[in-house]
């Protein structure tokens, strides 16, 4: 089912995140980081609804959930800086090394297995920055 | 007459990005580039050649103390850092990962809002 409020998404996000747990268990290091980054996009998307007044929930869940360009996570950056959500300089510097996109489901093979699991533990955080904002 | 062709990135410099490639170039990193892309996004890509056969990690490992001394917001809008080695540059890179990265470093794909 469509989510459709704040903890809908986050409801989300944490089974993608224990599914990509679940495939980094199966050495399938690959194909965690790309389940894992949907954790990060359903998180942000949580967080905009939070943030957005209930009036103009509606229209914006519309809006971040259809389209291409609400997969890149620079756009939902965007979103919250419009909201008056900033990362902090910790989380920035995790997502300098979050390289996720969904193109990623057009690559083979498998990704270093520390690399994956410091791509999980930045969901983790991202996901646990958005969970102490929501009411 | 010849007249200089402007990638679709260099357009999107500000004063803030060129300061980050102003401190970063300062530090003795070998080529900087950085652009505004969105309201809270700075992308920087940075091309060394001790870059040359390192993993990722450790090319963060250079670069990261110098990001640290930028002024914090500044920091904070630092989303997407595309490490390269120029060997990168001159042929497609091995991951398609990389190859995406600089793909959408050269040719910004357009902003939302």
């Amino acid at each position: 089912m469509q989510p459709k409020t704040s903890h809908d998404f986050l409801k989300v996000a944490e089974q993608r995140l224990n599914a990509a747990e679940a495939l980094l268990s199966a050495d399938l290091t690959l194909d965690a980081q790309y389940v894992a980054g949907y954790a990060v996009e359903c998180s942000l998307k949580a967080l905009i609804l939070e943030k957005t007044a209930p009036a103009d929930r509606p229209d914006t869940l519309l809006r971040i959930s259809s389209g291409a360009t609400m997969h890149k996570l620079e756009t939902l950056f965007q979103e919250l800086r419009t909201l008056g959500v900033r990362l902090t300089p910790d989380l920035a510097k995790r997502m300098r090394r979050f390289d996720w996109t969904t193109d990623l489901r057009y690559e083979t093979g498998r990704r270093n297995r520390g690399e994956t699991r410091g791509f999980l533990r930045t969901c983790v955080e991202i996901r646990n920055w958005v969970k102490g904002q929501l009411s | 007459m010849t007249t200089k062709q402007v990638s679709n990135w260099e357009n999107k410099r500000t004063d803030e990005s060129r300061m980050v490639e102003d401190k970063l170039r300062d530090a003795g990193l070998e080529r900087v580039d950085a652009y505004r892309y969105n309201s809270a996004s700075l992308r920087v890509r940075v091309i060394d050649k001790r870059f040359e056969s390192i993993s990722r990690e450790k090319r963060d490992e250079i670069v990261e103390p110098f990001i640290d001394r930028l002024p914090p917001s500044t920091q904070a809008d630092i989303v997407t850092l595309v490490l390269l080695a120029p060997s990168e540059l001159e042929q497609p890179s091995e991951t398609f990962r990389e190859f995406m990265l600089n793909t959408e470093f050269e040719n910004p794909s357009p902003s939302m809002l």
